[in-house]
């Protein structure tokens, strides 16, 4: 329920303060951190791997210290069951101090587990003062990919075995013959 | 070849087709040739069904299935002909057989290559009962020829490469069970650098000691051509260690042929 209760939250921050269409664009809290991410958009296969860049900028005029960043996934479809946990291995980053007007790049890396049109945003939560900012979306786009029709499979499994099965056999009774 | 093949009046077939045809029958008619096929064909069978079943849990793509199976088609048929070639000289000293086929009018060499020919069939005739598999994998996305084609040719080469080791340690070993064992560690031995690579060394060490093994080269390369759809001729540097292997190990197998006697360690 909390982590509902967080991802709702995050994506309120997320419409509010990042437009998809101007993807690049920080997404800042004047007082606080920005956040920018290297693209707008990512095209990849069902179990593709991808990788983006996040820029965290301290905007304010002093230090900040404690700041986290955590990669979200969500799924438009409200049919779609996302796991985050799933996408990738490390979802959470925690950044080093940044004095003022000092970034930091992140690197996140992930693999497409569900298709159909998806959400990556970064959030940077400032434990410090208890803030959170968001990146601007990526529009995640996950095709799927042409699958084997695997119906057919068993006749195929059993069959070739069984033909050299049988010639196996063939053999032995042949041999037997000619050695009795 | 010795004086025993230069003979005159004897049949104008050569000497290592005579072997040959001998060798063949003992490997399909009475021997283990299809007990090996229906072995290799459940394994194969259960293999194709893993992974056409589990697509969409393991993410494998159609290309990638295509890969997966042909790569352990490959392996596998390969590995048969170390078992066949590695019995090859050993096998007969065992049996206490190879005093009489000395004696026949044969050469060495031509016993090496009528015996390693032989061994090569396994592969093939192993090869030949993949082709459904593959067919059924890959339909749909044109890639069945290139599967076929392509693992013929590193297969082929690495046959080639398998059978020259497991005819040169045949010959020098005094038993079946002592050769084939050299001939699995040293695959092994090859084979091992080459996985370590993958996990923590620097991408140019790791890449090197992948091209040095012959095995780890040649399904890489299957993979570039299946896979990311290179074009043949894209990755010949993979092709590299295979074909240096298959020719060296050849060439050695047939030098030592001039060594079999009926102890590993005398001299013919």
């Amino acid at each position: 329920m909390r982590r509902l209760t967080a991802a709702a939250v995050l994506l309120l921050s997320l419409s509010a303060t990042s437009p998809m269409q101007d993807a690049r664009a920080a997404s800042s809290d004047p007082d606080g951190v920005s956040v920018q991410v290297d693209r707008t958009s990512i095209d990849t296969q069902l179990g593709g791997r991808f990788t983006f860049t996040s820029t965290v900028r301290n905007e304010s005029g002093e230090t900040i210290s404690g700041l986290i960043a955590h990669l979200n996934v969500l799924s438009s479809d409200p049919g779609t069951y996302v796991d985050p946990e799933d996408w990738s291995s490390r979802r959470t980053q925690y950044l080093d101090p940044l004095a003022p007007h000092e970034s930091a790049t992140l690197t996140w890396r992930g693999q497409a587990v569900n298709s159909g049109p998806l959400v990556l945003y970064v959030a940077v939560i400032d434990s410090t003062h208890g803030t959170v900012t968001a990146s601007p979306a990526i529009e995640l786009a996950v095709r799927r990919q042409p699958s084997i029709d695997a119906s057919g499979i068993l006749p195929l499994a059993i069959g070739v075995p069984a033909a050299v099965g049988l010639l196996l056999a063939l053999n032995l009774l042949q041999r037997r013959r000619t050695s009795s | 070849m010795t004086e025993l093949d230069k003979r005159p009046g004897r049949s104008t077939t050569p000497a290592w087709l005579v072997v040959l045809d001998r060798e063949l029958r003992d490997i399909w008619v009475s021997g283990r040739g299809l007990p090996l096929m229906l072995a290799y064909t459940l394994m194969l069978s259960f293999t194709s069904y893993l992974v056409a079943t589990n697509q969409a849990m393991n993410f494998l793509e159609v290309r990638e299935s295509v890969s997966l199976t042909l790569k352990v088609a490959v392996a596998v048929s390969v590995l048969l002909v170390v078992l066949a070639s590695a019995d090859a000289i050993s096998g007969e000293r065992e049996r206490e057989t190879l005093e009489s086929l000395l004696l026949s009018p044969v050469g060495r060499s031509a016993l090496v290559v009528g015996k390693g020919a032989a061994a090569l069939s396994l592969w093939l005739a192993a090869m030949a009962l993949s082709c459904p598999y593959l067919w059924f994998l890959g339909r749909g996305v044109a890639v069945v020829g290139k599967a076929v084609v392509g693992g013929l040719v590193v297969g082929a080469l690495l046959a080639l490469f398998l059978a020259g080791l497991g005819m040169l340690v045949s010959i020098f070993s005094v038993s079946n069970r002592v050769s084939v064992s050299v001939s699995l560690f040293l695959l092994v031995a090859l084979y091992a650098p080459a996985q370590l690579a993958t996990v923590g060394l620097q991408p140019s060490v790791g890449d090197v000691l992948q091209r040095i093994d012959p095995f780890t080269s040649g399904l890489s390369y299957l993979d570039k051509v299946i896979i990311d759809g290179h074009s043949p001729g894209q990755d010949l540097g993979l092709m590299i260690s295979p074909v240096i292997a298959a020719v060296v190990f050849s060439a050695l197998a047939l030098v030592a042929s001039s060594r079999i006697a009926l102890s590993p360690w005398e001299r013919s």
